[in-house]
C-alpha cells in the first residue's frame, strides 16, 4: 500500500441495490419522516417504468405526486416549477426517477425549498448550509456522473455543497436494463473518467480510491455484457459503477478531463460523455510522457490481479493506459476518432480552453489546449 | 447607356490583404444550378474557402450578389444579397436587402463582388464599370452608417456599409444600404474584422435588357396583377406595412411577450399597422423597384422617419412589454445608425430584463419600462461596459451566466417575432433553417395562423411543408426577388384563389405533398428564364432551390452542425404560454425525424452521400 | 402549470393473502413443531419464559405471532398484535420482499443479509426464531424447495429420512387441527 496521507472523505448516501430495491423506498422514507414524496421524471417517461415505480408503492400506505415535465435541459424554470409543486401538494421528500437534468432538477427544487421561501432565485452565490429535504435518487441507467454526489448542475451553473448528496440511492435491476445502448455506453464513460481523475489526482485518498477501484473493475467486467447482451447483473453492475464513481468523484477536484469536456459540451453541443473518452487516454499518455506517474492500480483495477501480478512493475502504468484504450475501444461507436471528426473547427480550441479556465480556474488554460491539440487530429499524432 | 442583355455573368473578386481584383466568369451551368442572389454567391464561397475558417479571421469570405433580376423593372426586384460565415453562429448565413446597392452594382455592369483577405488599415471600395479602387476610410471609421453614406455616396449610387457596431465586432451587427439593412447573422462585424468599412458602386452605366423582352413583360404584367389583386400585398402590407402581422399574431396567439412567455398581450393594438397608420401618419418608403410597397414612413418625434417593421416592433415592444411606438421607432434609429440587427438586440436585452429578475445578471433593465435601453443599445455597439458581454448574443451570455432556459436563440441566432407553440411548422422551421431561427426560410406562421390553411397544433404534413417552402424560398432569394412575392404568386393562381379556405385547410394539413404539387409557382422560373435565355421550369427551379438549401446544410455540418443543433430553446420544449391551458410545447421530435428522411439526410441530420450525388454537390 | 396527477397505489390483496396464509401455515407450524422434534424444543426452552415473537409485513400486515404460554407451551398466538407484549419483532419491510421468502426465492438467512427484515428485540433472539424457521421448512417443504428457503439442509446423519417423514405428517396434522 502507498504511504497513508491526511484526508477527508464524505459518502451521504444509504444506498441499496437489486431485486426489489424499489420497494424498500417507502419504508426508508418513514425512516426519513417522509411519507408524501414528490417524484420528479422526464416527460418521456416510459409506462414500463412508470407501472414498475408505481407498483413498487403498492400496499405501503403511500400516495405520491409525479412531476413528468422535465425536458433535457435542467433550468431553473423546471426546478421552480418543481418547488413550487411540492409545497402546493404538501410534499415532504422528492425523489429523482431518472438521470441527468432529473436529479439536477430535484437538487435545484430543493435549494429553492430549503434556502429561498419565495422560490425565486437560483444563483450560484446562494449559500446551502442546511439539510434539506429528503432526496432519493432512482437511476435508470443512464447516469451523468453527478447525480450521486454533492454536486449539482442547474442551468450551466455548478452548485456544490455536502447537504446535496442525496438521502438514498436506489438501483434496482428492473429499472436500469431499459437504458438505451446510448446512454449506458456515456454513462460507463463518465464514471471512467470520474474514477480515474478522482485516483490520479495528487490529493486522492484511499476511501475515494476503493470506491474508484470498484467502479472500474465492475464497469470493465460488465461493459460488454451489460450494453451488447443486456444482461441484468450486468447493467446492474454497471449502474453501481456509475454510482461508486461519482462517489470517488464527488471527494476529489475536478479533473481537466472533465472540465475540459463538459466545456466543450456546452460551447458546441458534443456530448460531454463521448469527448471525455477521447480525452481520457490523451490526457494519461500527457501525464506519463510528463513524468508525472499514472498509478499501477489502473491496471488492476481494469485488468483485475492475474493480469497485474503477472506485469512487471515498471510496464503497469503503461499496461493500464493500455488496458483503458481497449476498454473505451469497445464503445467506438460512441467516441469519436478525434476532434476533428467532430467538425470543430480549430480556431475554437482556444475558445475552449478560455471558457474551461473560467469554470475551472484550477486548471491551467496552457495544459488545456495542450490536451485539445493532442487530440485534435489523429494523423498527426 | 451600354446594354447588358440579360446578366453580364461577370463577378468581382477582391483580395484586401494584396489590395487586387480579378473577375469570375459565372458558366451556364453554375448560373442554373445555383440561379443567382444567394444560391451563387454560396457557391462561389464554397469553391474558394476551406472549412473552419475563423468567421473574423482572414480566411472568412464575404459575397454581395444582386440576382438575375436585378435592374429589369421585374416587379420587387431591387434586393440583393450577402453570404458570408457568420461570428453569431459560427455557421453560413444571408440576409436580403431592398437598399440601393444591390442596383448600384448590377448597373455598374457586375452580378456581384465577393471580398477576401483583411485590409491593413480602414478601407472602403469604390466600383465602377472598369474594375475596384481601394480608397483610405479613416475619415469615415467610427461614424454611423447614415453619415459614412452621406460621403461615399458622393461616388456612386448606391452603397454598403458599416457602423460602429460593425468595427466594434459586435456579434449581431448589420450593414447598411440606404435606410435598409442585411439584417442577420452578424455580416457588419465581418465586414469590421477585413477593416472594410464600406463599399459604392457607381451604376447607371449599364441597362439590363432581357433576352426575351416580350415573354419577359408578359410575365411581369401577370406578376404586377397577381400583386395588385393579393389581400396580402394590396392591402395589408401596402396600408400597414409589415405591422399588420401584429393583430394577426395577438389573435393567433404566436406574438412575442415578455421573452416569449406569454402569447398575447391585450395592448398589442397600440403598436399594430393600423393603429401606427393613424397615429404616425405614415406614407410609402419602399424598395425600388416594388409593387407591394410594404415599407413606410411616418411622424416620429416631429420628424419623418421609417416606420420600424414588424420584428422590431414585436420584439422591441410586445416582448419587453413595452407599448410605446415613439421609443421603439427610437431604439429603430440607434440600431440603424449603429449597425446592428434590431431582431438580435432586443432579443438581447428580453434576456437580459429576465436574467436581472432572476439574479442572473445584473443590469438595471426591466420589461415594461423604457429606462436604459437606447443607453444599452449605444454601449452594445461601442463594447462598452456591460454592452461588451452583450455584443456577444443571447448564446454566449448564457454560457456564461446562466439562463440557456429563456435565451431565445437557435444555433445562437436569436428568434424572430413569432411564436412558435401557437405554429408548429414554424417551430421545425426554426429549427431546421440553416442559418438559425429564420422566419423567412419558410414563413409557416402565415400558413397555419394568419391565412389558416394549415391547423397550426398539429404535426401533420409539417416536414413536407417546410422542405418545399425552404426550397422556394432559397430559390427565390437566389432569383433574387422579394419574398413577399410568394404571397401574390402562389395564392393569386385560379385554383388556389377559388378553393374555399377550409378545404385547402384540410388538404395541406393532410395530403400536404400532393397540395404542394398542384401549386402553381411558375412566374419565378418564367421570369429567370426570360431574362437570362436559358430554359428554367418549376421543377429545375425547386430542384435549384433544394440544391442551394443542401449545399448550404452540407457547409454547416462541415463546421460541427448536426442533429443536436437543430432544437429549440428549452422554454419552447417545456413551458407553455401562459394564457395556453393545455400549455402547448413545440412536439419537434417526432416532425424533424420525419424532415431529414424527406431532405435526404441521416439520423444524425448530415446529408447522405446519395443526396449530395443526386444535387451534384461534390463533397470536399 | 400543467397538472400533474397525485398517484394512490393500489393495493395487493392477493400477493397479502398469499403471504398470510403462508403465515398462518408457518405459525402453526412452529406450534406444531415444538411438540414433534427436539431440536425446536430445544431451542424454545433456551428462549425466556415469556418469549413472544411476531414475524409479519409493514406497514399493512399480515403478521403472524408465536409464543410461549404461562404452561411453557408453545402457542400460535393469531395476526394481531393488539393487546400482545411481544419481546421480539421481526419485520419484512415490504410484500413483495416478503413474497420472495414466502416463494423461497430467498431463504431467510439471505432475506436477513440483504436487509429485507428489520427486528426489534434481541439479536439473539432472533438468530434463533431463524433457526427454528429454518428447522421447520425442513418438515413443510420437499427437499427441492427447502434446499431454497433454508441456509443449510440437514445432512443424514442429523436427520434420517424416517424420522423426517414421520415428523412431517405429525407436524401436518397437527397444523391443520392446531393441536
Amino acid at each position: 500500500m502507498e504511504k497513508l496521507k491526511d484526508y477527508s472523505f464524505l459518502c451521504q448516501p444509504k444506498i441499496i441495490s437489486g431485486k426489489k430495491s424499489l420497494e424498500g423506498i417507502p419504508l426508508e422514507l418513514s425512516d426519513l419522516n417522509a411519507s408524501k414524496p414528490l417524484v420528479l421524471a422526464m416527460n418521456n417517461i416510459s409506462d414500463k417504468h412508470r407501472k414498475t415505480f408505481t407498483k413498487a408503492f403498492g400496499d405501503s400506505n403511500m400516495s405520491f405526486t409525479l412531476f413528468d415535465g422535465i425536458g433535457q435541459y435542467a433550468g431553473v424554470t423546471a426546478a421552480r416549477e418543481a418547488a413550487i409543486l411540492f409545497r402546493e401538494r404538501g410534499c415532504d421528500a422528492l425523489i429523482a426517477l431518472g438521470d441527468g437534468p432529473v436529479m439536477n432538477i430535484a437538487k435545484g427544487a430543493n435549494i429553492l425549498l430549503s434556502m429561498d421561501k419565495h422560490l425565486h432565485k437560483l444563483t450560484n452565490d446562494v449559500e446551502i448550509n442546511q439539510h434539506m429535504k429528503p432526496l432519493v435518487y432512482v437511476p435508470l441507467g443512464a447516469a451523468m456522473g453527478l447525480e450521486a454526489t454533492s454536486k449539482a448542475d442547474i442551468d450551466l451553473n455548478l452548485y456544490d455543497s455536502p447537504f446535496l448528496y442525496p438521502d438514498l440511492i436506489v438501483i434496482d435491476d428492473r429499472l436500469v436494463i431499459d437504458a438505451s445502448v446510448e446512454d449506458m455506453n456515456y454513462s460507463a464513460l463518465m464514471a471512467l473518467t470520474g474514477s480515474i481523475e478522482s485516483s490520479s489526482l495528487e490529493l486522492s485518498n484511499p476511501m475515494a480510491d476503493s470506491y474508484a477501484h470498484a467502479s472500474l473493475a465492475y464497469i470493465s467486467e460488465n461493459i460488454t455484457k451489460g450494453i451488447k447482451k443486456k444482461k441484468k447483473n450486468s447493467c446492474l453492475a454497471l449502474a453501481n459503477g456509475a454510482v461508486m464513481g461519482s462517489i470517488a468523484y464527488s471527494n476529489a477536484p475536478e479533473g481537466i478531463v472533465y472540465t475540459t469536456s463538459k466545456a466543450i459540451e456546452r460551447l458546441l453541443g458534443h456530448s460531454a460523455a463521448a469527448v471525455a473518452g477521447l480525452l481520457l487516454p490523451h490526457w494519461l499518455e500527457l501525464k506519463s510522457a510528463d513524468k508525472k506517474p499514472v498509478r499501477d492500480v489502473l491496471m488492476l483495477a481494469l485488468g483485475g490481479f492475474d493480469v497485474y501480478s503477472s506485469t512487471p512493475k515498471k510496464e503497469r502504468p503503461h499496461g493500464g493506459v493500455n488496458l483503458l484504450e481497449d476498454l473505451i475501444h469497445n464503445m467506438d461507436d460512441y467516441v469519436p476518432l478525434d476532434l476533428k471528426s467532430l467538425n470543430i473547427p480549430q480556431y475554437k480550441l482556444k475558445e475552449i480552453a478560455q471558457y474551461a479556465t473560467e469554470t475551472n480556474s484550477t486548471i491551467k488554460k496552457k495544459d488545456i489546449l495542450t490536451l485539445l491539440e493532442r487530440a485534435y487530429d489523429r494523423e498527426e499524432i | 447607356m451600354q446594354e447588358i442583355i440579360g446578366t453580364s455573368n461577370k463577378v468581382l473578386e477582391v483580395d484586401l490583404s494584396n489590395k487586387s481584383f480579378d473577375i469570375i466568369t459565372i458558366t451556364d451551368k453554375e448560373r442554373v444550378e445555383y440561379l443567382g442572389g444567394k444560391g451563387l454567391g454560396l457557391k462561389l464561397i464554397y469553391d474558394r474557402m476551406d472549412a473552419g475558417v475563423d468567421p473574423l479571421g482572414e480566411e472568412n469570405i464575404i459575397a454581395f450578389m444582386g440576382g438575375v433580376l436585378m435592374g429589369t423593372g421585374a416587379p420587387c426586384s431591387g434586393r440583393f444579397d450577402a453570404i458570408t460565415k457568420s461570428p453569431l453562429t459560427g455557421i453560413m448565413a444571408s440576409s436580403s436587402c431592398g437598399g440601393p446597392f444591390g442596383m448600384a452594382l448590377k448597373t455598374s455592369g457586375w452580378d456581384g463582388i465577393v471580398v477576401k483577405g483583411v485590409a491593413k488599415t480602414p478601407t472602403y471600395l469604390a466600383v465602377d464599370s472598369k474594375g475596384v479602387t481601394f480608397k483610405n476610410a479613416k475619415t469615415i471609421w467610427g461614424k454611423d452608417t447614415q453619415a459614412s453614406q452621406k460621403v461615399i455616396d458622393k461616388e456612386g449610387t448606391g452603397s454598403v456599409v458599416i457602423g460602429p457596431a460593425g468595427e466594434n465586432l459586435v456579434k449581431f451587427a448589420n450593414i447598411c444600404s440606404g435606410q435598409r439593412y442585411l439584417g442577420r447573422g452578424g455580416l457588419g462585424a465581418v465586414m469590421g474584422s477585413k477593416n472594410l468599412k464600406g463599399i459604392v458602386a457607381k451604376g447607371k452605366e449599364f441597362k439590363i435588357i432581357p433576352k426575351e423582352k416580350e415573354k419577359f413583360d408578359k410575365y411581369k404584367k401577370k406578376a404586377i396583377k397577381y400583386i395588385n389583386n393579393n389581400d396580402l400585398t394590396s392591402e395589408a402590407y401596402r396600408k400597414f406595412g409589415t405591422n399588420a402581422n401584429v393583430n394577426l399574431a395577438n389573435a393567433g396567439g404566436i406574438l412575442p411577450v415578455r421573452n416569449f412567455t406569454k402569447g398575447l398581450h391585450g395592448e398589442a393594438h397600440k403598436i399594430s399597422g393600423e393603429t401606427m397608420a393613424e397615429v404616425h401618419d405614415t406614407k410609402f418608403h419602399t424598395c425600388k423597384p416594388c409593387t407591394i410597397l410594404c415599407g413606410h414612413k411616418g411622424t416620429f418625434g416631429g420628424k419623418m422617419k421609417p416606420v420600424p417593421e414588424y420584428e422590431t416592433i414585436g420584439l422591441f415592444g410586445s416582448n419587453l412589454e413595452i407599448f410605446d411606438t415613439e421609443a421603439i421607432s427610437e431604439w429603430n434609429d440607434i440600431c440603424g445608425e449603429m449597425g446592428m440587427d434590431t431582431i438580435s438586440a432586443a432579443g438581447t436585452i428580453s434576456w437580459t430584463m429576465e436574467a436581472t429578475e432572476k439574479g442572473l445578471f445584473d443590469s438595471k433593465l426591466k420589461f415594461g419600462s423604457t429606462d436604459g435601453i437606447s443607453e444599452t443599445l449605444k454601449n452594445i455597439a461601442k463594447r462598452k461596459g456591460m454592452g461588451d458581454d452583450l455584443a456577444e448574443g443571447t448564446k454566449r451570455l448564457a454560457q456564461k451566466y446562466g439562463g440557456k432556459d429563456f435565451a431565445m436563440n437557435v444555433k445562437g441566432m436569436e428568434l424572430p417575432a413569432y411564436d412558435p407553440r401557437g405554429s408548429y411548422g414554424q417551430g421545425l422551421s426554426y429549427a431546421v433553417a440553416n442559418r438559425g431561427a429564420c422566419h423567412l426560410t419558410t414563413s409557416m406562421f402565415v400558413l397555419e395562423v394568419f391565412l389558416g390553411m394549415m391547423q397550426p397544433y398539429t404535426k401533420r404534413g409539417k416536414h413536407v411543408y417546410v422542405d418545399f417552402g425552404e426550397n422556394i424560398s432559397t430559390a427565390v432569394n437566389s432569383l433574387h426577388t422579394c419574398l413577399f412575392t410568394a404571397f401574390a404568386y402562389e395564392l393569386e393562381p385560379p385554383l388556389i384563389k377559388y378553393t374555399p379556405t377550409f378545404l385547402l385547410n384540410i388538404m395541406v394539413t393532410n395530403m400536404t405533398a400532393v397540395a404542394i404539387k398542384f401549386m402553381d409557382i411558375s412566374l419565378w422560373p418564367e421570369l429567370w428564364s426570360t431574362i437570362t435565355g436559358q430554359k428554367m421550369n418549376t421543377s429545375k427551379f425547386l430542384k435549384a432551390g433544394a440544391r442551394i438549401n443542401i449545399l448550404e446544410r452540407y457547409m454547416n455540418t462541415r463546421e460541427g452542425i448536426s442533429k443536436k443543433d437543430d432544437t429549440l430553446p428549452p422554454r419552447l420544449l417545456q413551458e407553455g404560454r401562459t394564457f395556453d391551458s393545455k400549455k402547448r410545447t413545440v412536439p419537434l421530435e417526432s416532425m424533424l425525424k420525419k424532415y431529414y428522411k424527406r431532405k435526404g439526410y441521416d439520423s444524425n441530420g448530415i446529408p447522405k452521400d446519395r443526396t449530395l450525388k443526386k444535387y451534384g454537390i461534390e463533397k470536399k | 402549470m400543467k397538472i400533474y396527477e397525485e398517484i394512490k397505489p393500489k393495493k395487493k390483496p392477493i400477493k397479502k393473502i398469499y403471504v398470510a396464509a403462508m403465515l398462518w401455515f408457518v405459525g402453526r407450524a412452529i406450534q406444531a413443531a415444538a411438540k414433534t422434534d427436539k431440536n425446536v424444543k430445544e431451542e424454545f426452552k433456551n428462549l425466556r419464559d415469556d418469549f413472544a415473537f411476531s414475524l409479519g409485513v409493514v406497514p399493512n400486515g399480515p403478521v403472524m405471532i408465536v409464543g410461549k404460554t404461562k404452561e411453557g407451551k408453545v402457542k400460535y398466538q393469531g395476526w394481531s398484535k393488539k393487546g400482545q407484549k411481544l419481546t421480539l419483532e421481526m419485520n419484512i419491510k415490504n410484500i413483495e420482499a416478503a413474497m420472495l421468502v414466502f416463494t423461497f426465492q430467498e431463504s431467510t438467512s439471505v432475506a436477513f443479509a440483504r436487509n429485507r427484515f428489520f427486528v426489534t428485540g434481541d439479536l439473539p433472539d432472533a438468530l434463533a426464531v431463524v433457526r427454528i424457521l429454518d428447522l421447520v421448512e425442513v418438515y413443510l417443504l420437499p427437499k427441492i424447495i427447502t434446499k431454497l428457503a433454508v441456509k443449510r439442509y440437514p445432512k443424514w446423519s442429523e436427520l434420517n429420512p424416517i424420522k423426517k417423514y414421520v415428523n412431517r405428517i405429525i407436524i401436518y396434522v397437527r397444523t391443520i387441527l392446531g393441536v
